[in-house]
């Protein structure tokens, strides 16, 4: 069996879905940097085994409070408002804003508008309509919301209770997208949240930042020379997802690439030299009109090695491979 | 030793979770046969690795991949004990495992289950030697024994799975 795959092949297929995710590289380096507990003290506490202590509070709550506690309030008739998140009672407007300043959804109650204490939710229910608004207003296509990191903070009223949360959402990709909701502590109604495309869309490539430069230097120091599927990932992290993997229907990049390569020959007929060209596809969401393209750079090999200033860029559209354009550009720094 | 920046030995850490995490997680995952220990066990070989990643940066480590899985090894090592110390058995069978989304062959799975029943002995060598693509010499250091013992063991593993794959 020496040298023989079956083994790392049957291992890497029947496991195909484990992967050391953004999330799993997000937590290592918040250990390192000090900004979190380690791992291992983390999972201690998760996995702690059930104790027997606990299991007698867990039953005696089960037997005698809640029993007492369900009598009480009948008999008072006492009606608790019911909490409800975001999403349930609709309080989230679906118009996207045109500032960068919060929104206001709506004007949080004084804390002693209700009875002291009661109605007031947890930080859990704070996420969970964070969440509700996050998965709303932001585009979910790009990030999802297990790719932030989450931080709650309660804002205590006069009798010390929260009256409202600010939950911040926080890309764990280093890439500065933040998102902020506050919420009431109240009802669970959402007060205010941040822009929502800051969310998703990065303020600007931060080169100096540890984990763009891995990128660079594991594919190269020109994001449009990498594989197509390194320059998705790389754009949806650090660019607003601007390029992107090509979809069904389609033009696939070998087609794209037999397209250029035709229309570059065609032009060295006519006295322009053929050149090596690298592929992009560019989201709809990259154009005013909406339409994904496929750039192609065409690039002069040099003697050097260096890249020239000028290049080739073809413009052809995804979903049929339509040559749209050819200009002579600078080459793309990114 | 070499004089390096904080920022440099983040980014060595981040290359090297790029490029052998996957590798990392899922041998995690074969040795301990749980996810969320795998996942703990893998951030935290990462984490040792950068505690120790100076002499990686100075040259001192020649096979970063052997110190790595080393690193690994010894992880679950611990963790497999800690839990064995708490009487707590969170071994799970193949099929609870998070396979493929697409269905692997059946004979791909059936050696992955035989691979994760191995008793640890057997399958270190099985993992660092077939998966992790390293030489006896290599595995018997990382493991700390003999040449000639990693051979043998190698030979009983192989014995294993090959009863094991015809029984199935």
């Amino acid at each position: 069996m020496k040298n023989d795959p079956r083994i790392r092949n049957a291992l890497d297929e029947s496991l195909s879905s484990v992967h050391f995710d953004a999330r799993d590289m997000h937590r290592v380096l918040r250990a390192v940097r000090g900004q979190e507990a380690p791992v291992r003290e983390r999972a201690r506490r998760k996995r702690k085994p059930l104790r027997l202590d606990f299991l007698f509070a867990v039953a005696t709550a089960a037997l005698v409070i809640v029993p007492l506690s369900l009598f009480a309030l009948r008999a008072q008739r006492t009606a608790t408002s019911k909490i409800s998140t975001v999403a349930a009672h609709g309080a989230v407007s679906t118009g996207m804003p045109a500032g960068h300043e919060d929104v206001l959804l709506a004007t949080p109650l004084p804390p002693s508008a209700g009875e002291p204490g009661a109605g007031v939710i947890g930080e859990s229910d704070a996420i969970q309509a964070a969440r509700a608004c996050f998965e709303a207003q932001c585009d979910t296509t790009i990030f999802t919301f297990d790719e932030y990191a989450v931080d709650v903070s309660a804002a205590l009223g006069e009798d010390g209770a929260p009256s409202s949360y600010v939950v911040t959402m926080e890309s764990i990709y280093g890439n500065g997208c933040v998102f902020r909701v506050v919420v009431s502590a109240q009802d669970g109604t959402v007060i205010s949240y941040s822009t929502p495309r800051l969310a998703t869309v990065p303020a600007g490539l931060d080169r100096q930042c540890a984990e763009v430069r891995a990128w660079y230097e594991r594919y190269g120091e020109h994001s449009f020379t990498w594989p197509l599927d390194a320059q998705a990932e790389f754009s949806r992290r650090y660019e607003g997802g601007m390029r992107r993997m090509p979809e069904e229907g389609e033009a696939d990049a070998d087609a794209i690439a037999a397209a250029a390569q035709a229309h570059l020959s065609q032009q060295a007929e006519n006295g322009v030299e053929a050149d090596s060209p690298y592929l992009s596809l560019y989201a709809g969401r990259a154009f005013a009109d909406g339409v994904a393209r496929y750039r192609v750079y065409c690039i002069p090999q040099s003697d050097a090695g260096k890249l020239p200033e000028s290049c080739t860029v073809l413009t052809l559209r995804a979903s049929d491979g339509v040559l749209e354009s050819s200009q002579i550009l600078p080459v793309p720094v990114f | 030793m070499q004089d390096t920046t904080q920022e440099s030995r983040e980014q060595a850490l981040v290359r090297l979770m790029q490029v052998y995490g996957d590798n990392v997680k899922r041998m995690c995952c074969v040795y301990l046969h749980d996810l969320p220990s795998a996942e703990d066990a893998a951030q935290e070989t990462f984490i040792k690795a950068f505690e120790h990643i100076d002499p990686l940066l100075g040259g001192e480590i020649r096979n970063e991949k052997a110190w790595l899985m080393r690193i690994a090894i010894n992880t679950c090592k611990d963790m497999l004990r800690s839990s064995w110390l708490r009487h707590i058995d969170r071994r799970k069978a193949i099929e609870e495992l998070p396979l493929s989304v697409t269905p692997a062959h059946e004979e791909h799975l059936a050696l992955t289950q035989a691979v994760t029943a191995l008793p640890p002995k057997l399958k270190d060598i099985v993992l660092l030697h077939y998966y992790q693509d390293l030489n006896l010499r290599t595995c018997a250091q990382i493991l700390n024994i003999s040449a000639p013992t990693a051979t043998r063991r190698l030979a009983q593993a192989q014995k294993r799975l090959q009863q094991e794959l015809e029984r199935s």
